[in-house]
């Protein structure tokens, strides 16, 4: 499929074009956007929920803060926790997976036992457990511990996919050339699920978004300075929600990740569409 | 030769079985050791709670913790643990630590039927909302509905499911007031004997709508969503067009060609999720002050309460590899491709 | 495509919500089942519901009430704190003889318990030797409570204290003999024998000489110790069926579910014609929980802690915000562990940099009132407790940031050519601070010292972490800095000290804490225990002994700042009128009350002062 071909697709498909704007958006205002607009750190006992301005185009906080500049610094920890979580675990799942899948026998079972376990421990305690002992208190550690607990349910279904690609010709005739397994997995099989690969990647970028908030949501997590997750956090239990004055604070973290996930979402559609000819023909 | 089939099904039965068992073994043991671990204990919680409310020696707080828990947390962990496993053997499941008097097992009799009820409800409107909703849109595609649902679909799947309760709360009781939620909180209607009465069956399903209508909310987006692509998928397979070339009905090809190929992959997750959901939610049930499995765990864990903990998450193994078996052989079951190898 | 199969799924998911719509509309229906019953709608807070929850009001996981047990059970009077008066309720008057360290009480006559039996002295006996079993503190004072006659008590202290009062007449609820007698009766049948034991065990701690052997000691010791677990062994599970009061209302278990508990009037309260409600009905959950209700206007008084915003929106829904004092609030306290948090200047500095003003405003707005005159009790005990010559050493720390910055330099400080301080030994000030993340203003608190802390060049990031893990970081003094409670809900200033200087430091023996040595020399004094001082302070019939050691113990605490209280928590109860609850007055020495322990919107019920609302078309007071 050539460059040109991928450039007309996504330019069909206007909902996922309009996700992979969002997404680019968003990334540049994370990563961009604390260089431009600088953290309002200013108290104003008088301006407490200020509705908003022009100048503050989403009003004031608990303390008369900008909203906008603290939604502007909080992304970064949240996207680059969610990339990281996102790479980290769709390659610890693809390896397992598809070693577990290739190989079969006795290494088989057991990684699936493994991933049994994994996912039949209960994540609460267990989270707590470790927010007590290592405290979580970087994003690094986050990504890490993130990783690890996500990688599970990916795993089995890249196993699937791999049993599933295992029997197909070609697959066959590698084996039967004797290339060796490493050779095969990673030059024959992967290549073949590379959209898989990255609509995953996706997916558990999503997926860690959404768990880390909640990690934060619940104080799992003691991590300090701006944070969407934070921030949803904080204006919860300030009882943002139930002012009316003071919707903004609670509603713009909730809906910047609501717009990260959607954008995210609609973006890895129109990449489905593009790694899956099929998809193509139904319309 | 089907004598050694049988053997065999069997062995594989068994095999499974015991992985199953080991994985029980397993879970167990871990979460026996991580709610020790958390930081603070049942007694110093309750010291804690003491000295703050009644300004009282941390002696004096002892000394009435010490009367008042009739438990052992002295003793080695593995002393503990194997005195643990020995009652959980023979099903005892011993009583609560914060509660004394009061048996695990009948907390768990009291409160699982209920996240069960509202649970297994939201799972299965849920899912069948979501599979109609996913398939129309794929037929669909492209269309306005498509737009709609599938950005409905994302963003209440990206929404915590917490936040869908309050904002539900807020919209609906606070701001409208169509949803008198004062009345609809807890399980049952206060002052109605519970039995198979009318009045009794329509009090519980109206206290379980609002914990309902949060997790179908905050999953019908994913049903939707894969629903979709499992319907496009298989509406590319060779025998739909093979189908559609013969002439077939378009009700037929979409019921029993696309619909039920689309819906395979989906029923394992369903299964999965079943399994998943005994633990209920400990958020939305305390939002909506639900009497369910999971009010009951943000309560033991709060209190520290081992032994109920305990209990909850053995329920929550138990189904989780349950379900997984359960899905396993569901998939062997209704794989068409597998039916046909044994038929043939 | 099939048009008419899709517009059949269409129709069904229509006719699924129609369902639930009409589910919906069925609910609403059972509001409007609407009789002339007069109803008060309460918080109390959060309880357990059954199973757990159960009627022992001793044992963990009881069933809570909170201010609206006074309801159920009742005292033996009631506390005006304002004008510090007792209210008689179950006792008519008392008196105190210090010659014969004795407390006498008069019982009302006429009153009847629940259950139809009359409350006598014995009711008293029973309701005091059952916290005994408990190792309550009530029984730090006296030695032993007897009923010369069914309508009076006496009480033989063996500590004399002018704090025990208090612990008599509010703080011991009365319980039925019919109940509790059993067990009360356990309890005295080895209580002498062990209080006697006790004295002996102390006295041999001392290195005294016994009336006994020392082997005699121990075996009757050990024999008391096996009685006292058989009676706690069968108290644990006791599970009374009702709870049985004197007060105007009874409460069944049958009531009670995880949503709500239903209270209902008893017909024989000694004093029903005051009561002018038929039925309370409590909400359980905390305060998230109950603000949606209480903005929905179903619940007409709650004693939760609300944030800013909340009050904003509870005001603008036509609550009226009540604001009794609860005598606590926030402060900061200091980990003497650390260099240079070690140092008073230090501490000091840090005193004269943050602005409590800002902070009381943005953590509880009006709720909190900043700390004047930093001693580590109320504001409102100062005039009362503390005498002119030690007032007068108070410091106020008044905002300043240049004398701030003054005292850092006369000790060898320099600012960074970043803004931030470096110490004398040449490291830059990081200090971490702890705090609760789930306490609105708590976290509030520390975003706020914190961001100030930061302006004046003092990197002070903050770390929040949940309830039940706090006291543990806290206790281990895993922190630098720590936003933690001051004070204490009692109206002698002894109670506010210990907390203060004990809780959370190493005579706690939990930890080390924040370490702060309570042997210091404080000028003019030179060497002083703050520890003796404030056990002392509550010792005694002598108030003017007291006062010497709280004002001592006070005008260290000021001076020294192992803890830096922030601001004075007030109520932000809302009160709603006119809906089940006519309007109140607008001033009532009783809304100075303590918020949670002399509440006075049941102490009004009780007077007779809390009418129902009047509504056009209905003659009580429900919606």
């Amino acid at each position: 499929m050539s460059l040109n071909e991928i450039l007309q697709l996504i330019r069909k498909d206007k909902v996922g074009m309009v996700g992979f704007f969002v997404l680019l958006g968003l990334i540049l205002m994370s990563y961009v956007g604390p260089y431009v607009i600088p953290l309002d750190e200013v108290v104003r006992v008088d301006r407490i929920y200020e509705a908003p301005t022009l100048a503050h185009p989403l009003g004031m906080d608990n303390m008369g803060r900008d909203i906008f500049s603290e939604i502007v610094h909080g992304g970064r920890d949240v996207l680059t926790v969610a990339i990281l979580t996102g790479v980290l675990s769709t390659l610890i799942a693809f390896f397992l997976g598809a070693f577990s899948g290739f190989i079969g026998g006795k290494i088989d079972t057991f990684i699936m036992w493994v991933v049994d376990v994994f996912l039949t421990i209960p994540r609460f305690p267990l989270l707590l457990v470790l927010a007590a002992v290592i405290t979580l208190d970087n994003i690094y550690l986050l990504s890490g511990l993130l990783a690890i607990l996500s990688w599970p349910p990916l795993a089995r279904s890249v196993r699937s996919q791999v049993l599933s690609v295992k029997t197909r010709d070609y697959i066959e005739a590698a084996k039967l050339l004797d290339l060796g397994t490493y050779h095969i997995i990673f030059k024959e099989i992967l290549p073949n699920l590379m959209g898989y690969v990255i609509i995953n990647f996706i997916f558990s970028m999503t997926a860690a978004v959404y768990s880390q908030v909640g990690l934060i949501f619940l104080g799992l997590v003691p991590l300090s300075g701006q944070n969407w997750g934070l921030m949803i956090q904080m204006a919860w239990t300030r009882g943002a929600i139930f002012y009316t004055g003071s919707l903004a604070y609670i509603l713009a973290p909730i809906i910047v990740i609501a717009l990260f996930q959607w954008a995210a979402i609609a973006f890895s559609r129109s990449l489905e569409t593009i790694f899956n000819p099929r998809l193509r023909g139904a319309s | 030769m089907p004598a050694f089939l049988r053997r065999l099904a069997k062995n594989f039965l068994l095999r499974r079985l015991l992985a199953m068992f080991a994985t029980i073994f397993l879970v167990v043991t871990l979460t026996f050791f991580m709610v020790r671990l958390m930081p603070g204990n049942p007694i110093e919680v309750y010291i804690n709670q003491q000295m703050s409310l009644t300004g009282i020696s941390y002696q004096e707080a002892q000394n009435q913790a010490a009367s008042l828990y009739n438990i052992d947390l002295t003793s080695p962990i593995w002393v503990q643990w194997v005195d643990y496993m020995k009652k959980m053997a023979v099903g005892d499941f011993g009583y609560s630590f914060s509660s004394p008097g009061t048996p695990v097992i009948k907390m768990i009799v009291d409160y699982l039927p209920w996240t069960i009820f509202s649970v297994g409800i939201s799972i299965f409107i849920s899912f069948i909302l979501g599979i109609f909703m996913g398939m129309y849109i794929a037929y669909k595609r492209g269309g306005w509905m498509d737009h709609i649902l599938s950005s409905f679909a994302s963003i209440t799947s990206s929404v915590p499911n917490y936040l869908v309760g309050i904002l539900l709360l807020i919209f609906f009781g606070v701001q409208l007031r169509i949803i008198p939620f004062s009345v609809m909180r807890g399980t049952a209607p206060a002052g109605v004997e519970p039995g198979f009465s009318l009045e009794y069956l329509w009090g519980i399903f109206a206290h379980a709508i609002l914990p309902m209508l949060t997790y179908i909310i905050s999953t019908i987006g994913g049903w939707i969503l894969t629903m979709k692509n499992t319907t496009m998928t298989t509406m590319g397979e060779d025998y739909v067009l093979v189908a559609k070339a013969r002439g077939l009905k378009e009700s037929r090809i979409i019921v029993h060609y696309v619909g039920r190929n689309a819906i395979l992959p989906l029923f394992t997750t369903l299964v999965m999720q079943v399994g998943l959901l005994i633990g209920g939610s400990p958020l939305i049930e305390t939002i909506f002050v639900y009497k369910g499995i999971g009010y009951a765990l943000s309560n033991s864990l709060a209190q520290r309460d081992y032994p109920v903990m305990q209990a909850i998450f053995l329920c929550i193994t138990i189904s989780v590899i349950f379900a997984n078996f359960a899905a396993d052989l569901l998939y062997s079951k209704l794989d068409p491709r597998i039916k046909s190898n044994v038929t043939e | 495509m099939n048009r008419a199969k899709w517009i059949k799924y269409v129709g069904i998911i229509t006719l699924l919500m129609a369902v639930v719509l009409v589910f919906l509309s069925g609910c609403a229906r059972e509001t409007q089942t609407d009789s002339n019953e007069r109803v008060l709608h309460g918080a109390p807070g959060i309880y357990p519901p059954p199973p757990q929850g159960h009627f022992n009001i001793y044992i963990t996981n009881n069933i809570y009430l909170g201010i609206y047990l006074d309801l159920v059970e009742q005292t033996l009077a009631f506390y005006n704190w304002p004008e510090d008066k007792w209210i008689p309720l179950l006792a008519t008057d008392w008196n105190l003889d210090t010659t014969k360290n004795q407390f006498v009480v008069h019982l009302r006559k006429g009153v009847k318990f629940h259950d139809g039996t009359d409350f006598t002295s014995r009711d008293v006996v029973t309701s005091f030797y059952i916290p005994y079993l408990m190792n309550l503190a009530v029984w730090q004072y006296f030695d032993k409570v007897e009923a010369p006659d069914p309508y009076t008590v006496i009480f033989h202290f063996n500590h004399p204290s002018t704090v025990a009062d208090r612990y008599i007449l509010r703080v011991t609820y009365m319980v039925a003999d019919s109940v509790y007698g059993e067990i009360a009766r356990e309890v005295q049948s080895w209580a002498d024998e062990e209080i006697y034991l006790k004295g002996l065990q102390e006295k041999r701690d001392k290195g005294e000489k016994l009336p006994i052997s020392i082997e005699e000691l121990d075996r009757r010791w050990n024999k008391v110790a096996g009685l006292r677990a058989k009676t706690m062994d069968k108290f644990r599970s006791f599970r009374p069926e009702r709870r049985i009061g004197t007060g105007p209302f009874t409460v069944d278990i049958k009531d009670v579910d995880e949503s709500q508990i239903t209270l209902r009037r008893f017909a024989g309260y000694w004093d029903a014609n005051k009561i002018q409600y038929d039925k309370v009905v409590l909400y359980n959950g905390e305060t998230p929980i109950i603000t949606p209700m209480l903005l929905a206007k179903e619940i007409d008084f709650a004693t939760h802690g609300f944030p800013i915003a909340t009050e904003r929106q509870l005001k603008k829904t036509g609550f009226r915000i009540m604001r009794p004092p609860t005598f606590g609030g926030a402060g900061v306290a200091f980990n003497h562990d650390v260099y240079p948090l070690n140092r008073k200047e230090v501490r000091q500095a840090i005193a004269y940099a943050i602005n409590r003003d800002e902070v009381a405003a943005v953590t509880l707005g009006e709720a909190a009132k900043p700390c004047k005159f930093v001693t580590g009790f109320s504001d409102t005990l100062v005039h009362r407790w503390l005498k002119p010559e030690y007032a007068k050493m108070l410091n106020t720390y008044e905002f300043d940031t240049v004398k701030a910055a003054r005292i850092l330099e006369s000790i060898g400080f320099k600012r960074g050519i970043d803004g931030f301080w470096i110490d004398d030994k040449g490291k830059r000030l990081k200090l971490k601070l702890l705090c609760i993340l789930e306490y609105a203003d708590f976290a509030s608190a520390g975003e706020n010292v914190s961001l100030q802390l930061k302006k004046f060049g003092i990197d002070a990031p903050m770390r929040a972490v949940t309830a039940p893990q706090f006291p543990e970081d806290a206790n281990q003094g895993r922190f630098d800095m720590m936003i933690r409670v001051w004070g204490a809900g009692h109206p002698h200033p002894h109670f506010s000290l210990y907390n203060d200087l004990i809780s959370y430091n190493y005579p706690m023996k939990l930890g080390k804490g924040m370490n702060f040595p309570m042997r210091q020399n404080v000028a003019p004094w030179g060497n002083i225990d703050l520890e003796l001082l404030i056990r002392s302070s509550a010792e005694g019939f002598d108030i003017e002994k007291q006062k010497d050691s709280i004002g001592k113990v006070a005008v260290s605490l000021n001076h020294l700042l192992p803890i830096l209280p922030l601001y004075e928590r007030y109520g932000n109860s809302p009160l709603l009128e006119g809906v089940r609850v006519a309007p109140l007055p607008e001033e009532s020495p009783y809304y100075l009350n303590n918020l949670y322990l002399d509440n006075f919107l049941v102490l009004m019920m009780m007077q007779g002062q809390l009418q129902p609302a009047v509504l056009p078309g209905h003659n009580g007071g429900t919606r």
